[in-house]
């Protein structure tokens, strides 16, 4: 007997008791749907939520400061910081060849006054907004997906570029404007310089004027202004090429004032941050946070998993059941195809290649449906945060290995049922069958 | 009309024993079966000693329970004898395994059963299709819409069996037994759930095919009028052959 004999069989055997044929793949598309669903909004959940302790970066980066570690830096996630050490491009190389490092990205911050507009013919007499003083938060943007950054509105500025912008919300409480309304306006950004006039210690500046065009949230560094790290090291440049400006506009210490490191995984954040401790460097990451947590998501996975795994194992119970309720109505028809020649192996594909119809058919709709339950899901808890002042999650990414294995998985489970009543099938005596008419 | 198509086509099991279609002479030796019937066991058939020629016309009656349904199914190799020897052609049944059975039938045996043994699920010309994809070979394959033109229902072709009346459904059943152009056409009461005209329109047909193709026809009915028609009857009771 073909396939395509096999599969013809199979079908109209299914379509032959549509309502049992249609139960049975109903349970399979039950099981699909709760496993794709409660693993699609547990995946969105747990991403969210490991996300939101690394501010947006990867879970496996870690903030390191121009400053010496204290003896007990490596026993903390937090940051202890006993006095400045100057971070050398010697020292991003050394990091950089180190084991389990994948990346190690540069900071460069720099002291500026900064302007809202209205803007006036000087920093300060004209302006309704005076101006104050801030940082400079320069980075390599190309490299923003490595980085503990979340935009909130807007974008990031392009990389390389010199009059973009990114700020925080705390530039928001001096313009007097909100998140939606400060995207693509300007601000003037003075880069000061101290040298020695006249009358003792003065100041001049360099002055740009920058499109704001994104609001951030980062961890990169502490500074209210995030820009490309050109734009930062022109800064820097500017300032040193004076004289310290004390307490106010201090040189600085160090060409780098931090550097991010990301870890190869999170197993090797451990090891990495030794590393750095080890060369004296203060340094924080969320690590034993972070493995806490996802702990905990593990658990919660563990028991999500077993309840799909009870929807899917009942799923099969009924493959199985509808399967042996047809082998035995037929009987007759078994010992016929066997009585005209059929071998074992070619009833046994009959009955799970029908076993795989269901299984697929609930697989596919079961699959399908459990994405636009986790989807529904999504824009339900995102209004209701919303509605909360909160910030809204990111739903509804196609996991195609979720997907693949769904489907994959239930029309192999599907099988597995029907190979008891399959085999209960091919081994029915010949004589028997046909006796049994 | 007549029917196309030889018995010319060997076939080869995956167990090295080569099945043919040449030969369906048929020979019982001493052979017993029994059946267990909970702690018990029934004896079906009682050191039975049978010869048919090849190509001969056989007609089996008896009463219910007689055992010759048990004895056509030990002749159609679905089950084995369990004492004596039992050849058809020259194949040993009691020592062919399952899968050389399958063959056998395959290649050898036509079977016509009372209850039609047509799947539902198909069509007519699909049930003839099926019966001829079980064989490996092509060899001696008879196109199905032949067979159908051959036994008068080519216009039915595309029809379910359950649209079909009950001779017309035997006449499918037998077109689907010579798919595969069989040397042995095993008949278990073909005619048991027909109306007259239709029971005579069969047997013409049975015996038309035996006659044109040469091969053996072998058939168990209550009916003695039908039995009255075979070259050759014997009679089975409690087990044990009567001549």
């Amino acid at each position: 007997m073909s396939w395509l004999d096999s599969l013809t069989l199979a079908s109209r055997s299914l379509r032959r008791r549509p309502g049992r044929a249609l139960l049975t793949i109903l349970a399979v598309t039950l099981g699909a749907t709760l496993l794709v669903a409660l693993a699609s909004v547990a995946t969105s959940a747990g991403s969210r939520i490991v996300s939101k302790l690394t501010n947006g970066g990867p879970a496996t980066a870690i903030k390191v400061s121009a400053s010496k570690a204290d003896s007990d830096q490596a026993y903390t996630d937090d940051l202890r910081a006993a006095g400045p050490k100057a971070i050398t491009d010697a020292t991003l190389e050394a990091v950089r060849q180190s084991p389990h490092v994948a990346t190690v990205i540069p900071v460069v911050t720099s002291r500026i006054l900064a302007v809202p507009p209205p803007f006036g013919s000087t920093a300060t007499a004209t302006s309704s907004q005076p101006a104050y003083g801030d940082t400079m938060v320069g980075v390599d943007l190309r490299q923003a997906r490595n980085l503990p950054i979340t935009v909130l509105d807007g974008r990031l500025p392009q990389p390389g570029v010199l009059n973009e912008v990114a700020i925080t919300e705390s530039y928001l409480d001096h313009s007097n404007k909100s998140v939606q309304s400060v995207v693509g306006t300007q601000v003037e950004i003075a880069e000061p310089q101290a040298f020695q006039g006249q009358g003792g210690l003065q100041f001049r500046a360099r002055w740009i004027r920058a499109e704001i065009v994104g609001v951030v949230s980062q961890q990169v560094g502490s500074g209210a202004f995030l820009v490309s790290i050109q734009q930062a090291q022109l800064a820097q440049t500017w300032a040193q090429g004076g004289v310290d400006g004390g307490d106010v506009f201090p040189l600085p210490a160090s060409k780098y004032s931090g550097m991010i490191v990301v870890a190869s995984s999170l197993d090797d954040v451990h090891a990495v941050r030794q590393m750095i401790t080890g060369l004296g460097y203060a340094n924080t990451a969320p690590e034993h946070l972070v493995a806490s947590v996802l702990r905990y998501l593990r658990v919660v996975d563990i028991v999500l998993a077993g309840i799909g795994a009870i929807a899917l194992g009942i799923a099969g119970l009924g493959v199985a059941n509808a399967l042996v309720a047809a082998v035995r109505e037929r009987r007759r028809e078994i010992g016929v195809l066997k009585a005209i020649g059929a071998r074992d192996r070619d009833i046994l594909r009959w009955f799970l290649l029908e076993a795989c119809t269901v299984g697929l058919l609930g697989g596919l709709i079961g699959t399908l449906a459990g994405l636009l339950i986790a989807l529904w899901v999504g824009v339900s808890v995102n209004t209701y945060l919303t509605e909360q002042g909160l910030q809204s999650i990111q739903f509804g990414d196609v996991s195609w290995p979720l997907i693949g294995t769904a489907i994959v998985g239930t029309t192999l489970l599907a099988i597995a049922a029907g190979v008891v009543p399959a085999l209960q099938a091919a081994r029915l005596s010949p004589r028997e069958a046909v006796a049994a008419a | 009309m007549r029917l196309i198509g030889s018995r010319q086509a060997p076939t080869r099991s995956t167990h090295g024993h080569t099945i043919t279609r040449l030969g369906s002479a048929i020979h019982l030796r001493g052979v017993s079966h029994w059946y267990r019937s909970g702690r018990s066991q029934v004896e079906a058939l009682h050191d039975v000693e049978l010869e048919i020629p090849a190509g001969g016309y056989v007609a089996l009656t008896g009463p219910s329970g007689a055992g010759k349904s048990t004895l056509l199914s030990l002749i159609g190799g679905l089950e084995r004898p369990q004492s004596g020897t039992l050849t058809v052609g020259q194949h040993d049944l009691r020592a062919l395994r399952v899968d050389e059975l399958a063959a056998y039938r395959r290649a050898t045996i036509g079977f016509i059963f009372q209850h039609f043994g047509l799947l539902d699920l198909l069509s007519a010309r699909e049930n003839i299709e099926l019966a001829a994809s079980l064989s490996a070979s092509s060899r001696g394959r008879l196109p199905a819409r032949d067979l159908l033109e051959d036994v008068g229902l080519l216009d039915r072709a595309e029809h379910r069996p359950g649209q079909l009346s009950g001779g017309e459904r035997q006449r499918v059943a037998i077109a689907r037994a010579l798919v595969n152009d069989p040397s042995l056409i095993l008949a278990d009461e073909p005619t048991g759930n027909l109306d007259a005209a239709s029971a005579m329109r069969v047997l013409d047909l049975l015996e038309r095919v035996h006659v044109e193709r040469g091969c053996t026809l072998l058939v168990v009915t209550h009916n003695e009028a039908v039995a009255q028609r075979a070259e050759q009857r014997y009679r089975l009771d409690g087990g044990r052959l009567l001549a």
